[in-house]
């Protein structure tokens, strides 16, 4: 397909880990991909195989059906070959050169005139007219994070991919960006891909996940799919769910499962687990878990915990409040909704979780 | 004691065979720095060494080296001679050649610092926007070395000013064809009128004195 | 064993006396003398034990270091200007001073090279260029300079003129190839294998050569050095000198 990924390789530096990233056929649209894990796990050295700045050790590269990297071949496309755009970490943006000149660097093909006017086009869309002859240097993180997206994208490559897009930036502008960048991107209508270890912004930005650890690719698929059913525990670590306890099924009936965690029995989906598994890890997130003053019982949630509060700590617009239930547990509300409970240290309240939001995985 | 013209004869022959040594080692001291700082191949050790020797040998030991390959019958020389009719012993070709050999090792090395200490990523950013080596090179590396390379060319261009033992061997002390500064001082040394060398030695400490600063000025970092 | 112990300590003794008593004696010497004086200093050393101290260069490079203050005890010049320079500063002992040596210029070129049948040769297009001492100041070229003013063909000759530090510099240049020809002492060409005597400038016809030697004023073993001067009188320094091809000047002269 012509914006197919399929990348099958390894590539490993002396004294570290291997890096691996195999079956990848992604990308079958125009969509964006995150390639997300913790620092260290191998993402960086996967984007940079992808651009060409690092050759595999072994496997192939092959984009829209042209191959980029083989190693049994002894084949290797170098990155100004393969018309991709790169926005790396920290930007990259040429200190000695202009915001134009920036922009402009890949037009080399142009004639002047053309290129005026295509830099011109690019930064009135990204917002950034009568910046031309500013130097990096005098732009502030935000504006130079779409200085290095309006250079990538100016002689329309193929594929773009985005190193750590935001992290550079303060969180305000981080969570302003954030949104305008996944609509800058998709009006763009090229591919990307995102390297990030920020759960929101995987979240927020992506359509398609690859979770990466320790060098591997361990989960992939449609963003949603994969934060709500992590197909193992590291995975759920990286992805930063909550709570992950370990628990018992005690039955197992019509597609519901009954797990017992620390003595308390919960209701949940057993969905994909393999019959006959009986020790699991239980998977809740914190936005899965509602709370009402104790004694409340009209509700739908199966699963009715009486709690007491341990803490509460305020998260940006939101307040997370742990909880004691036997076990510990972790819900995350709006200031509001603490408020109207009445909700301090010690106060006893329910907690509420649906059946369908508790992810079991097989131990 | 009067300064007389032949006297400025001689300054200014030693500040053009300057310029013209340290024009001469520009494009192959720039590409070997290039080479040394950004690439690894077999061999490079010794290339590394070889560059630095002028630096720590006695300059007449280079100057007997160069006077052995183009002597009229070492191997450059007499290929020059028979092929072309260049004599270069004995003419200011070899006070060039002398002045180029002994100061190349310095501007390679300032240069090597200078592109080493360029953030290779730039050069990366660059190729993927397309750019063949030779682009990055002179639109990347080398506006972004520039300071460092051109305090390296400064200080090679002081270093030829100041050359002796090596251009004495091959060039010998011809009156107005060969002698720099540095050799008039030795000769007139040698014949015993030292007020005249304590003019050119002055000279000299001034040129020197002006390329130094002018060295230390360019590889200072910009205040921004 | 006491008798060999007894003997041995006296051997010592008397070693050490010698040893202690020897003295070293420092020459400054024209470049032409070089194999000339080795010699005799060899000879000199083992009959008196006195310890030879030899520093070759041209002449005027080493009244220059005498200036300066150079330890030396006797000077040996190639020619009879630095030899006055050093008297005019009263750094020679003017009795000490006595003309000893003389010398024939020669043109030398490579074994294989142009014959040179007169002077005027050297004019020729086969001859590119010509080393000589520096005429400014080393013996040698002074003197070859005075010869080819005389002949009328210093200013024809000089484009072609290499100046060299010294007489042995100027041999150099020929044998490497590097110059077609050159003026040094017939002394010089004699020790080259690698030249050949073009052409031989008789003393009836050339400049008036005369080597100089000196003691030094003040110098730090003015006995052993006078001892040493007297010695370069006696034949069997001057059988060394003739047979290296110097001729010897009467002590009227």
């Amino acid at each position: 397909m012509k914006h197919s990924l399929d990348a099958d390789f390894e590539k490993s530096y002396v004294g570290g880990p291997v890096i691996r990233m195999q079956n990848c056929a992604a990308l079958t649209g125009k969509g964006i991909t995150v390639l997300f894990g913790i620092s260290g796990s191998g993402k960086t050295t996967i984007l940079r195989c992808i651009a060409g700045l690092e050759r595999p050790d072994s496997g192939h590269i092959r984009f829209g059906g042209e191959v980029w990297s083989d190693a049994a071949r002894n084949v290797f496309l170098p990155a100004r070959l393969r018309s991709i755009g790169l926005v790396p970490q920290e930007y990259g943006l040429f200190p000695h050169l202009t915001v134009f000149g920036n922009v402009s660097y890949g037009l080399v093909k142009m004639i002047a005139a053309e290129r005026r006017q295509r830099v011109a086009e690019l930064l009135e869309w990204l917002g950034l007219e009568g910046f031309k002859n500013r130097f990096p240097c005098e732009l502030s993180g935000g504006q130079q994070q779409r200085v290095a997206l309006a250079r990538a994208l100016a002689s329309r490559p193929r594929l773009l991919l985005l190193d750590e897009p935001l992290s550079a930036l303060d969180n305000p502008t981080r969570v302003r960006l954030r949104r305008e960048l996944r609509g800058l991107l998709l009006t763009a209508r090229i591919p990307a891909i995102i390297v990030t270890h920020d759960r929101q912004e995987a979240a927020a930005l992506g359509d398609e996940i690859m979770v990466m650890h320790d060098g591997c690719m361990i989960q992939h698929g449609p963003v949603n799919e994969v934060f709500s059913k992590p197909v193992s525990h590291g995975v759920a670590d990286i992805l930063a769910v909550e709570t992950i306890l370990p628990g018992e099924i005690l039955a197992n009936n019509d597609g519901i499962a009954v797990v017992r965690v620390n003595g308390i029995s919960l209701q949940a989906l057993a969905g994909s687990l393999p019959p006959m598994t009986k020790d699991v890890f239980v998977c809740i997130r914190a936005e899965d878990v509602s709370l009402s003053s104790p004694g409340e019982n009209a509700a739908s949630p199966r699963n009715r915990l009486s709690a007491m509060v341990t803490g509460i700590v305020r998260e940006g617009p939101l307040v997370r409040i742990g909880l004691d239930c036997g076990f510990s547990l972790t819900a995350l509300l709006t200031p509001q909704a603490s408020e109207e409970l009445d909700l301090v240290d010690g106060c006893r309240v329910t907690a509420l979780i649906k059946a369908p939001r508790i992810h079991l995985i097989p131990r | 004691m009067t300064w007389n013209p032949d006297d400025w004869q001689i300054v200014g022959f030693t500040v053009w065979m300057a310029v013209l040594g340290t024009l001469v080692i520009l494009p192959p001291g720039i590409a070997l720095a290039w080479l040394l700082a950004r690439r690894n191949w077999c061999g490079k050790t010794l290339v590394e060494t070889t560059v630095s020797l002028p630096l720590v040998m006695p300059p007449v030991v280079t100057g007997l080296v160069l006077l052995k390959l183009f002597g009229r019958r070492g191997p450059l020389g007499r290929w020059l001679w028979e092929s072309f009719g260049i004599e270069v012993v004995f003419t200011w070709k070899a006070v060039v050649i002398a002045l180029a050999v002994m100061s190349l090792p310095m501007l390679v090395r300032a240069a090597r610092s200078a592109i080493e200490d360029v953030n290779p990523l730039f050069e990366q950013q660059a190729r993927t926007l397309g750019a063949g080596e030779l682009r990055v090179f002179f639109t990347i590396t080398l506006p972004l070395a520039r300071r460092g390379v051109m305090a390296g060319v400064v200080l090679a261009f002081a270093r030829a000013l100041g050359e002796f033992g090596a251009t004495i061997m091959i060039a010998g002390n011809i009156p107005g064809k060969t002698t720099t500064l540095s050799v008039a001082i030795y000769n007139l040394v040698q014949l015993g009128q030292d007020d005249r060398a304590w003019m050119f030695a002055a000279v000299c400490v001034v040129l020197a004195f002006v390329s130094v600063a002018a060295s230390e000025r360019l590889s200072r970092p910009r205040k921004s | 064993m006491k008798t060999f112990v007894r003997y041995a300590t006296i051997a010592l003794c008397l070693l050490a006396a010698r040893l202690l008593a020897a003295e070293e004696i420092t020459v400054f010497a024209a470049a032409s003398l070089t194999e000339a004086l080795t010699e005799i200093g060899k000879d000199y050393e083992k009959s008196t034990g006195d310890k030879m101290r030899f520093n070759f260069a041209a002449s005027n490079m080493l009244a220059r270091q005498i200036e300066a203050g150079a330890p030396a005890d006797v000077f040996f010049s190639a020619d009879e200007t630095q030899m006055d320079g050093l008297a005019a500063k009263g750094l020679i002992v003017k009795d000490s001073r006595k003309a000893v040596l003389g010398n024939t210029l020669v043109i030398v070129t490579a074994p294989d090279g142009p014959s040179i049948a007169k002077e005027e040769d050297l004019a020729r297009e086969f001859i590119r260029r010509i080393m000589l001492g520096d005429p400014k100041a080393v013996p040698v070229g002074v003197y070859a300079k005075q010869h080819l003013e005389a002949l009328g063909l210093w200013t024809t000759l000089q484009p072609k003129i290499i100046p060299a530090e010294s007489v042995r510099a100027a041999l150099a240049g020929v044998e490497s190839g590097n110059a077609e020809a050159g003026i040094v002492y017939k002394t010089d060409a004699a020790i080259s294998k690698k030249v050949k005597i073009a052409l031989e400038i008789p003393a009836s016809k050339g400049p008036v050569i005369r080597y100089p030697v000196a003691l030094v004023a003040g110098c730090g073993h003015a006995e052993a050095a006078k001892k040493f001067l007297a010695s370069l009188y006696r034949n069997e320094a001057r059988e060394v000198f003739l047979r290296r091809g110097f001729t010897l000047l009467t002590s009227k002269e």
